[in-house]
């Protein structure tokens, strides 16, 4: 010390010193630390990156399993057996859409709606020749009518009225047969389809614990199947031939109306169908609930103590427990979404049909009561009214089914 | 039911397209008043013949008195369900024992679950494995097995019982 400058002696501090060192200690002390707590949580995440990874790779071996073992090759039958016009959404076919939801491919919007609007217009290019066709007819009926406005016998203005009318008349019912045999179709179809689709999304249910829901929905769908088609079948399709009738004769001659009778019988048909689809899908959507519910809390108070959670598709599943389960979930919903891109498919096509033989027709009316033909006017707006029916009947019954299925997705 | 609508609305459209041909044919005078009200009355019987079918009528066949060809069952796929339970059984069984291994009992399990482990498990067996705890270990620990086999599966201790033989 005695030995050192003067300086250096002044700048000498024993405590200063011994602080220094502390200081310096300690911030090495605090980048060891930092970097072995790197290293280590780097160890960490690969073994949790290596665990997730092995839990999908489980998950995706369970899901290839359980799609081989259920079956659902009728369903796929089913829509292969649908036309181009009626498989729009379809068209890969059932495994491919399958598949491509289970990896969350699951369709833009635009796809649909193009497909949507090719139909509709292809569909109203063919529905177009009848109406006007009717509104040449029309012009034919005013010109005649003026040219045999002089003769003594109003008679004859009768008859020509008679023949035109019954030309018009022809024309709206060929289309009306078109309407009707595309509608009988269609329940079948819709028949068919609760017939391969519900068993396997039922036994799905099944399996993921849903016993009461499936129990409960196995009659209720049955009875869906049956009766409401039967309903449409056999008491909404005669009924509406029954209003096309009156509608067609009622407009025969200007002394014998049948305008009220032809109201009476669309309404009770109408108000029948609504009574229908409104008390089964209340009835159906309470089971549902009520059933999930109690569903829930079996499978709930059976739920493991879990000694390990790994982050995997947006939630966490136990390591294997839930693996067999997640893959029948995903495999139902995938199956479910499946089903309602069918169903829409089933009813898009006839929906579309008859709203634009409704249009044409109304067309057809607006056009030809200024030309004088106002008997042949009442004739097709009142046609365009009883097209409703069919719409109902059908629209009625999808979404009756759609209900279903979601109700079936919902429930685990 | 629409053999009864189609004759309804077969007879209705004759009654009117008669009146419209009676209409047209018959010359203008006293007569053709008097035609057009008989055929308005015989019009009106035809229209209102269907109610007095509907008095006295049961009711309460529902839906299915709309006809229809019967009711398809909506069955559940069994074959799947039956392999779905047994992987599930596997998949917990391999599990559970893995849990117990780690807690220092290696032995096997058998889950007794015939309607799958999330709706009823009605018994557990545990019992000696090659190369694991022997039978006598298994009956000195059981207690311990049993309850931490219960609380991994959230089961009740009385549902672990060990399998002897």
């Amino acid at each position: 010390m005695k030995s050192l400058h003067p300086f250096l002696k002044s700048l000498y501090r024993p405590s200063a010193v011994r602080y220094l060192l502390t200081a310096v200690l300690a911030f090495g002390a605090l980048l060891l630390s930092g970097f072995l707590i790197f290293v280590a949580a780097e160890n960490v995440a690969s073994a949790e990156t290596r665990e997730q990874e092995d839990l999908e790779k489980a998950l995706e071996d369970e899901i290839e399993s359980g799609l081989g073992n259920l079956d659902i090759r009728e369903f796929q039958e089913f829509v292969n057996s649908l036309d181009a016009k009626r498989r729009i959404l379809l068209r890969d076919g059932v495994s491919s859409v399958i598949k491509r939801t289970l990896v969350g491919e699951l369709g833009g919007v635009d796809e649909f709606a193009g497909e949507i609007k090719n139909l509709f217009f292809a569909v109203f290019l063919s529905a177009l020749p009848a109406a006007l066709t009717v509104i040449i007819i029309c012009i034919a009926e005013s010109m005649l009518t003026g040219l045999t406005s002089g003769f003594k016998q109003q008679s004859t203005s009768e008859i020509i009225h008679f023949v035109c009318y019954a030309a018009s008349t022809l024309i709206i019912l060929s289309e009306i047969v078109t309407a009707i045999s595309v509608t009988a179709e269609t329940v079948g179809n819709l028949k068919k389809f609760s017939e391969y689709l519900f068993p396997p999304l039922l036994t799905l249910m099944s399996a993921l614990g849903g016993r009461t829901m499936t129990a409960a929905y196995q009659p209720l769908l049955a009875a869906a199947s049956a009766g409401v088609i039967g309903l449409i079948s056999n008491f909404v399709l005669p009924v509406f031939i029954a209003t096309i009738v009156f509608s067609a004769i009622g407009n025969l001659s200007g002394n014998v109306k049948l305008e009220n009778l032809t109201k009476l019988t669309r309404n009770v048909a109408e108000w029948t169908l609504m009574a229908v689809f409104g008390v089964f899908i209340a009835f159906i959507t309470v089971q549902g609930i009520v059933g999930a519910a109690a569903d829930r809390i079996t499978v709930s108070a059976a739920k493991f103590a879990l000694s390990s959670y790994v982050p995997i598709l947006g939630g966490y599943l136990s390591d294997g427990f839930d693996l067999v389960y997640a893959s029948c979930v995903l495999i139902k919903n995938a199956l479910g979404y499946t089903g309602v891109l069918a169903l829409g498919s089933v009813v898009i096509y006839p929906i579309i049909l008859l709203a634009v033989q409704m249009l044409a027709l109304r067309l057809g009316a607006a056009v030809t009561e200024p030309l004088g033909g106002e008997r042949i006017s009442k004739f097709l707006t009142s046609v365009a009214k009883n097209l409703r029916l069919l719409i109902t009947a059908v629209a009625g019954t999808g979404f009756m089914f759609f209900i279903v299925i979601m109700l079936l997705l919902c429930s685990a | 039911m629409s053999a009864e609508i189609g004759a309804w609305v077969l007879s209705v459209a004759g009654v009117i397209t008669l009146t419209v041909l009676l209409d047209i044919l018959l010359p203008e005078g006293q007569m053709n008043k008097y035609v057009k009200g008989i055929c308005s009355v015989v019009t009106i019987f035809v229209i209102i013949s269907p109610l007095p079918a509907f008095i006295g009528k049961d009711y309460r066949a529902g839906l299915s008195g709309f006809g229809g060809d019967g009711a398809a069952e909506i069955e559940t796929d069994g074959r799947f369900l039956e392999e779905f339970y047994q992987s599930e059984r596997k998949r917990t069984e391999k599990v559970l024992a893995d849990y117990l291994a780690a807690n220092g009992f290696k032995v096997g399990a058998e889950i007794v679950a015939p309607e799958g482990i999330y709706t009823n498990i009605e018994k557990v067996y545990i019992f000696s494995v090659d190369g694991g705890m022997s039978n006598d270990n298994v009956h000195i620990h059981m207690n311990e097995i049993r309850e931490l086999t219960a609380r991994r599966l959230s089961i009740e201790e009385k549902l672990v019982v060990e399998r002897t033989g």
